[in-house]
């Protein structure tokens, strides 16, 4: 544009000279070609500015949350074209809250639940044990050890949704020897219900940052999982390594391990996967990895099976606690 | 699959002399997928790295980010791919000096002309830790601040991958392990592609997939052999 308007310029110019010299009568043919040119310039500012007004109103169509609603009106294609985000946004907001109301009441109707469940499955067991020994009172007693053990995953569930583990991890520094001595011995009895070895390699000596019983829930979570997914007469190794700036605790088995697929959702809460055997609802992992992470930790499923790093010194609470709200 | 690489090799000509950083290296990385490349200096990471996110020309090969050929592209149009659907982030930070926090970060969907979104700025910002240095002069911030900034200007496009190159190699341990699991926590909760170099076994250990680089060779990936 601006070289169609020097251009312009140079034709007066040299155009009047030319003129002035030799021959006036064609003086009309070169103000012509310059007033062609000065169009075009002007043309050209026109256009450009009506480009810059329609990429402005786009933008604040997609873009400015806040610009209130004007209702359009006008019939052209960028009025259309506003009325159906509008619409579009209406609708998401509409859905968005929607989700996120119901997600409340879930989480609240699971911790009612399971409160409201625990007293009458406690006389239940109770009065089964009272029963003479039939096959059929330790069947009812078996199934109501079941129940109580879903019940519990779901109180542990509503208790971690409601910002408890937060407020209650305390770490500090503790012995990784401890940490697998705990956790082992909770998973000591099912490991013995189908045979699994359970091999641990724990050098003496190693220390980590990180709140003893917590994380020996989230161990636990791990050595359950691996234990469930083990065949009969399988082994379960737990290793334990210290580096400069973290330990790091591997639980592997002889299982089928996790289809890659699958790796990252098995994290998720609810999750089940498409081999899931037995009990469950799919939290014991989703517990483990908030365990860690609040403590500035991380949770890994990788080839080599599941892995857990601990801090070897505090580390930043932000980064434990903050979900990205991104 | 979202990175491709395919016979990728560099050759550095010098005169007389000719250095071949990378040998005939094949790559491919899946969506949502955190993979750390670990190898000595020299070893040809680097490189790898600037090929993947089209900062350099392959002496041969071809590289392909969710299906777009890099180096059939244009000079101006690969310029605008990067800086549209891949997130850089190097060790030395590059915040550019002048600007603060919030304009560093909004910097690269400005060259777009695109008026970054308010509220997710400040979203993203809070979410790295880093809210209350908005207003603050690169100059001003410690190392990890620097970081993050970096890692949210990197993350402010949404790229489609984010390509790391030692982003903790600047950091103590301690700062370096804070940003290292941000980073996994990205990639956990965002599905974020992102392929890390390092040279610091201790943090590549935390990624799922780790690659090995010795003279410009692959020569192991624990994620090798799955379709």
């Amino acid at each position: 544009m601006t070289a169609a308007f020097i251009a312009a310029l140079l034709l007066i110019s040299a155009g009047y000279r030319v003129v002035s010299l030799y021959d006036r009568g064609a003086v009309w043919l070169y103000l012509y070609i310059a007033a062609v040119c000065l169009c075009f310039c002007a043309f050209a500012v026109l256009e450009r500015r009506k480009r810059k007004r329609t990429e402005e109103r786009i933008e604040q169509i997609f873009f400015d949350k806040t610009a209130p609603g004007k209702p359009p009106v006008s019939e052209d294609e960028l009025s259309l074209l506003e009325r159906r985000v509008l619409l579009y946004r209406r609708q998401e907001e509409t859905r968005e809250k929607r989700l996120s109301e119901g997600y409340a009441n879930l989480a609240s109707l699971v911790s009612d639940i399971a409160h409201q469940t625990k007293t009458p499955l406690s006389a239940i067991r109770l009065n089964a044990e009272t029963l003479s020994p039939s096959p059929e009172a330790e069947r009812i007693r078996a199934q109501s050890v079941r129940l109580t053990f879903l019940i519990d995953a779901l109180t542990r569930l509503s208790r971690c949704e409601s910002r408890l583990i937060e407020d209650n991890l305390r770490p500090r520094r503790e012995r990784l020897g401890e940490l697998v001595c705990s956790a082992v011995s909770d998973v000591w009895s099912f490991a013995g219900t189908k045979s699994v070895k359970l091999e641990c390699d724990v050098p003496d000596g190693l220390e980590a940052y990180f709140d003893l019983r917590w994380t020996s829930e989230a161990l636990f979570n791990l050595l359950h999982n691996s234990v469930k997914y083990s065949p009969t007469g399988g082994t379960v190794r737990i290793k334990a390594r210290s580096y400069d700036m973290f330990a790091r605790v591997d639980v592997s088995d002889d299982g089928p391990g996790v289809p890659e697929k699958e790796r990252s959702d098995i994290w998720k809460r609810f999750y089940r996967g498409g081999n899931a055997v037995g009990d469950g609802v799919g939290i014991g992992l989703y517990l483990t990895r908030e365990i860690v992470r609040r403590q500035g930790g991380r949770a890994l499923l990788s080839d080599e099976g599941f892995s857990i790093f601990l801090p070897i010194q505090p580390i930043g609470p932000q980064y434990g606690s903050q979900q990205l709200g991104l | 699959m979202i990175i491709k690489a395919k016979d990728l090799t560099r050759v550095y000509e010098n005169g007389a002399q000719s250095l071949c950083a990378l040998d005939s290296v094949n790559l491919s990385v899946e969506r949502g997928e955190f993979v750390s490349v670990v190898g000595t200096s020299g070893s040809g990471k680097s490189t790898l790295l600037h090929l993947l996110g089209g900062l350099d020309r392959p002496t041969r090969g071809s590289v392909a980010i969710d299906g777009a050929e890099l180096y059939a592209m244009k000079p101006d149009a690969l310029t605008v791919f990067r800086r549209r659907y891949i997130g850089f982030v190097f060790q030395s930070y590059n915040l550019i000096p002048g600007l603060n926090v919030w304009e560093n970060v909004t910097l690269p969907l400005g060259l777009d002309g695109i008026k970054a979104d308010r509220d997710e700025t400040e979203s993203l910002l809070s979410s790295l830790g880093i809210y209350d240095k908005r207003f603050s002069m690169p100059s001003e911030l410690s190392g990890g601040q620097q970081q993050r900034a970096a890692i949210a200007r990197a993350l402010a496009a949404k790229p489609h991958v984010l390509l790391a190159d030692e982003p903790t190699g600047n950091l103590d341990s301690k700062t370096g392990l804070e940003v290292m699991l941000l980073l996994g926590k990205l990639n956990e909760e965002l599905s974020q592609t992102i392929v890390m170099i390092t040279h610091n076994e201790e943090l590549a250990q935390m990624t799922a997939r780790r690659i090995r680089i010795e003279d410009g060779r692959i020569v192991s990936d624990s994620g090798e052999g799955r379709s």
